[in-house]
């Protein structure tokens, strides 16, 4: 891991930002906790999706961030591989012999590979002939020695058809062909007055560059259903702490907004972070100001259990729903414990004994196949009014 | 700061609906949060506590719902790491006194954003509360070691609501609801200013 | 109900559907890789190696175990001061590093070279076609798409089988994401056209083409011919899981159906649409009211089941039914370019199984449309959903299994589209289908089974 020379050049590819210096990536990650989305396939296993390769997608926001603490610029790569077309001689020929002692490099690698795997083959070989005589000792040297080599070398050999070729030829002398990661040789890196401007961000860059600041790792939010999912550490090694959803300071929420997002981080054990900037973008002269100015809020199900305690005021409120309102009159339905629904109508008029609420509630009693419910009501206070029920066990 | 007691809460509720709650459907939903809280959840000690008028929120005052308070039969949240603490401590929960939380009422379609939010949570310093039986309820002294324990408990407490380790302000979202008329479910969210780790249980 | 819904978030949290979750669902990590990474340094013994373009083919091999997929890997809620745990991370990083660095090399023996054309598909230099038009774009063949932009002069191995159209030359041509998808899994090596990079005085010029880095290749093959970085994302994804893939003819988002052009650019959805039970859904009622001279059905005289003879409960529910529905399966057809981009089928995609022909692709076993959330922020509309499920052909369930279980039937739906939604480089896939639920008659099918509901729970499971 090498720290490469700052500022990294960023690629400005077709409107997205990518990044194909493995250097590069490293270092961001560890130093400024920037990840991306590596969306890449991996030459090595390049038949899944749980692990992938370079380049790496960058979030326009992790990009401006880079680029407003001067560790990156944005350099657009269409344009800079114009650069092609005048290679000087010289240079072209030098990437050519270079990339050539890398294919070298890496022809001699797999050959000495092989010759290992191969001795480590005879001398599993060898042990096994001895293991029969001492069974018992062998046991941990066999975990010692790494399992079976000859079947992971005949899936790099699928791979890799050249591995099973390079068995046979003399290997020293062919050079195999490299695809190099990144352009840089044979370009050479543009001057600063070729890099392109900071990033636009969305609404959401100051809060995203809040919980940056204060060290989380953002991601982006599509797989829990939010803006951005924050980790207090590497995502490699920590689970989320948030998922997060910014909004500006007047900025109409829908309250189910945070109910639905309370619901989904409990869901997966992660809290729900709302938050915005105090600062619009006409306050505010930069962006930075508007970071500045980050307000946010953690939101988790509070989970509070009803209480099981049995009074009639309890059983008052759990059971009654107050329908529409028609002006004095309110209708209401009573549902009882077991999702079957009874209807009763009952008026309600609170204006009808000035200051107290008052409730005419007449004695009904509804009777269906199976259930009874009584119903007693005082006129008064409520919480005297008590709800006698025979509701016998639900049969189902 | 205008703060209403709440002796027997239904009296003066039914004020309080008389005067208000046919025309202000805000108090109809301060009343049914509260009313939910007290016969559903059985919190006590409820208190209903106006908006405080002479706040420097930015807020218009009419858009400042008011914020109820109550004592929870038993603990709504407890932060993890306070948690870790309290086990290493061999505390319960049961053991420590009963706490006073702010409930902000709200309804399902009401317009909602972040200015008011925290106008809540600034005007949380602003409300006094009126000084009730919190004493009272509190339980006998148990057998003394643990009141050493509880009490090593409370200073840990303190330093960890200065330096914000055991979580900030809280207060409790609750939304009833009102979709197609309305269920009368009531649904209540912890929020707390600032990035607060989540609870793992 | 409630309490049994509070007592299970409450309880033991962690239920099956988290466990369950895909493992490319989150980020991995890499040290699970490194037993099948060739190139891996031992992170006991790694320390950075002096850096130059040599360093990943330089660094030290680490024998290899078991091949396969690893597991999931176990993660910490939170970092701490541990020496452990700022090991295990630093491990995570060497061996994701290492699967990073990985190089694509190409043994000589068996790789296959192809050159970029940036002027898209073109005879070989040097001859002249007469009569261009005969034979596709700029008489190179038939088939050959006119987007194409690299071709392979000697094609060989498994990737052309779903992958490229030849000319006439027996070259092999192939689209950007094509040629980008086998440079970036190592299959391919393209080069720098000859004539851009050559000097006049090589006296051979093959010897002497200049590789393309992974990165030219970005650079040059995305944003040509309508090849976002989403529908990239889209193509590799399944590639890799052993889809194969074609453009759909929705690809260019200005194509528009040939007579609407002059209809100004308002969209296909935008129109109102026709729909309802049709002019065959009227003669039925004809039809059924004829057929029942006791009709008891004038709402307007009396109730909606009246008296009279009443003979089957069937009747009485069909009686009961009077609320309308919309039956998919008589909604009229679209042209698939009658829609409103990105609401749009751009990708037709097949199962490994199914059969190939490179030169007259078979009817898609899926039909993609992509979507990237930075651009398109909300859910489409009905209307545009509607135009995009139109937009497909009728695929109404069959088979026996959905002839028995009326949920499989509901959730196959009579047309059905899958939406991959791309959020900077993660995808979901929504598969969105017009279910019937009018056509399910619940009272005629009492006795037959619902289905099995914890194998083939029409909802998703309450959380």
């Amino acid at each position: 891991m090498e720290t490469p020379t700052v500022p990294i050049p960023i690629s400005y590819v077709s409107g997205r930002y990518l990044l194909f210096s493995i250097d590069a990536v490293t270092y961001l990650r560890r130093e400024h906790h920037i990840c991306g989305v590596l969306i890449g396939t991996l030459p090595q296993i390049p038949q899944q999706n749980v692990f992938l390769g370079l380049p790496l997608e960058l979030m326009p926001e992790e990009a401006r961030l880079l680029v407003d603490k001067g560790v990156a610029c944005i350099v657009d790569e269409t344009k800079a591989h114009d650069g092609m077309k005048s290679l000087l001689e010289e240079d072209r020929r030098q990437y050519l012999r270079e990339l050539d002692s890398q294919g070298l490099e890496a022809s001699r690698k797999l050959s000495d590979r092989k010759g290992q795997q191969r001795e480590q083959v005879l001398k599993k070989l060898d042990e096994k002939a001895k293991a029969k005589a001492i069974k018992a000792l062998e046991n941990e040297g066999e975990a010692d020695t790494p399992a079976s080599p000859s079947p992971s070398a005949s899936v790099l050999d699928e791979e890799r058809p050249s591995s099973k070729a390079s068995s046979r030829t003399p290997v020293h002398t062919l050079a195999m062909g490299v695809t190099p990661p990144t352009s840089y040789p044979p370009l050479a890196q543009p001057t600063s007055s070729q890099h392109l401007p900071p990033p636009n961000v969305p609404l959401s860059y100051p809060l995203f560059a809040h919980l940056s600041s204060r060290g989380y790792f953002l991601s982006p939010g599509l797989r829990f259903g939010c803006q951005y999912v924050a980790y207090p550490g590497d995502p490699l090694r920590f689970h989320a702490h948030f998922l997060c959803v910014s909004a500006e300071w007047d900025e109409n929420i829908d309250l189910m907004a945070i109910v639905n997002g309370g619901r989904l981080g409990t869901g997966v054990k992660k809290g729900f972070l709302l938050g915005g900037p105090e600062k619009s973008r006409t306050e505010a002269e930069t962006e930075a100001e508007r970071v500045e100015s980050v307000r946010t809020f953690s939101i988790e199900w509070a989970g509070m259990p009803p209480c099981h305690a049995v009074s009639g005021s309890n059983i008052w409120s759990a059971h009654f729903k107050p329908g529409e309102s028609f002006g004095d009159e309110t209708f209401m339905t009573i549902e009882s414990s077991s999702m079957q629904i009874e209807f009763t109508l009952l008026s309600w008029s609170p204006a009808a004994n000035a200051g107290k609420m008052s409730m005419s509630m007449k004695e009904r009693r509804i009777a269906l196949s199976k259930w009874s419910v009584k119903l007693w009501a005082y006129s008064g206070h409520s919480r005297n009014s008590t709800m006698k029920s025979g509701i016998g066990k639900s049969h189902s | 700061m205008a703060t209403k007691r709440i002796e027997n809460p239904m009296p003066e509720l039914s004020q309080l609906n008389s005067t208000s709650a046919s025309t202000n459907p805000q108090a109809a939903t301060t009343l049914q949060v509260l009313h939910n809280l007290q016969h559903q959840h059985l919190w006590t000690s409820l208190q209903i506590h106006a908006s405080p008028s002479n706040s420097t929120s930015s807020v218009p005052q009419e858009s400042r719902p008011p914020l109820i308070s109550g004592i929870p039969p038993n603990r709504v949240y407890t932060h993890p790491d306070e948690q870790l603490y309290m086990l290493e401590q061999g505390l319960r929960e049961d053991d420590l006194r009963p706490e006073r939380l702010f409930v902000i009422p709200t309804a399902q379609g009401q317009d909602w954003s972040l200015r008011r939010m925290a106008a809540v949570f600034d005007s949380l310093d602003e409300i006094t509360v009126a000084a009730d039986d919190e004493a009272d309820l509190e339980k006998r002294p148990p057998q003394d070691e643990k009141a050493q324990k509880l009490e090593e408990y409370y200073q840990r407490r303190e330093t960890a609501n200065a330096t914000l380790e055991w979580g900030s302000k809280r207060v409790l979202l609750g939304m009833s609801n009102k979709g197609m008329g309305g269920d009368g479910t009531v649904v209540y969210y912890i929020v707390q200013e600032g990035e607060v780790k989540p609870r793992q249980n | 109900m409630e309490d049994k819904d509070e007592d299970a978030v409450r309880g033991t949290s962690v239920e099956p559907t988290q466990v369950e979750t895909d493992l490319s669902d989150e980020t991995q990590d890499f040290r699970l890789l490194s037993h099948l990474n060739l190139y891996a340094r031992n992170a006991d013994q790694g320390h950075p190696l002096q850096a130059n373009a040599n360093t990943h083919i330089r660094s030290s091999l680490t024998d290899t175990s078991s091949p396969g997929l690893p597991k999931r890997g176990e993660k910490d809620f939170e970092p701490n001061p541990t020496e452990h745990q700022a090991d295990v991370l630093s491990k995570s990083r060497q061996a994701m590093h290492d699967a990073l660095a990985h190089p694509r090399l190409h043994n000589l023996n068996s790789r296959v070279i192809a050159y970029y054309a940036p002027d898209g598909p073109a005879p070989p230099p040097g001859i002249d076609i007469e009569d261009p038009a005969r034979f596709g774009y700029k008489g190179v063949g038939v088939n050959v798409h006119p987007d194409s932009c690299v071709y392979v002069p000697n094609p060989k191995g498994q990737y052309f089988k779903t992958t490229g159209q030849s000319d006439r030359w027996n070259r092999v041509w192939l689209l950007p994401e094509e040629a980008l998808f086998l440079i970036e899994r190592g299959s391919l090596d393209i080069r720098w056209p000859i004539e851009m990079t050559a000097a006049p005085d090589d006296e051979s010029p093959e010897e002497l083409s200049i590789p393309m880095s992974l990165q030219a290749a970005y650079a040059c093959f995305m944003g040509r011919a309508g090849l976002t970085l989403e529908r990239y994302t889209v193509y590799t994804g399944l590639k890799r899981t052993g889809y194969a893939l074609a453009r759909a003819p929705g690809w260019d988002d200005s194509a528009q159906v040939e007579g609407l052009k002059d209809q100004s650019q308002e969209c296909a959805s935008q129109r109102p649409l026709k729909r309802g039970a049709g002019l065959a859904g009227i003669l039925e009622q004809i039809f059924s009211w004829a057929q029942d001279p006791l009709s008891t059905r004038s709402t307007a005289a009396g109730p909606v089941v009246g008296c009279g003879m009443h003979r089957s409960y069937n009747n009485i529910y069909r009686q009961l039914a009077m609320i309308p529905w919309y039956d998919p399966s008589l909604a009229i057809e679209r042209d698939p370019l009658d829609t409103c981009p990105p609401f749009r089928v751009v990708f037709h995609a097949y199962r490994p199984s199914t059969p190939i022909k490179k030169s007259a692709w078979p009817a898609p076993d899926f039909r993609i449309a992509v979507v990237n959330t930075r651009e398109t922020a909300s859910i489409p509309t009905l209307a545009q959903l509607g135009a995009l499920l139109e937009s497909t052909p009728l695929d109404p369930p069959s088979g026996e299994k959905m002839k028995r279980l009326v949920y499989m039937r509901l959730r196959h739906g009579y047309r059905n589209v899958v939406m991959a939604v791309v959020d900077q480089g993660i995808v979901s896939y929504l598969r969105i289908s017009d279910a019937a639920f009018g056509k399910e008659k619940l009272h005629e099918t009492q006795s037959a089974s619902m289905g099995n509901k914890r194998n083939g729970n029409f909802r998703g499971k309450k959380r």
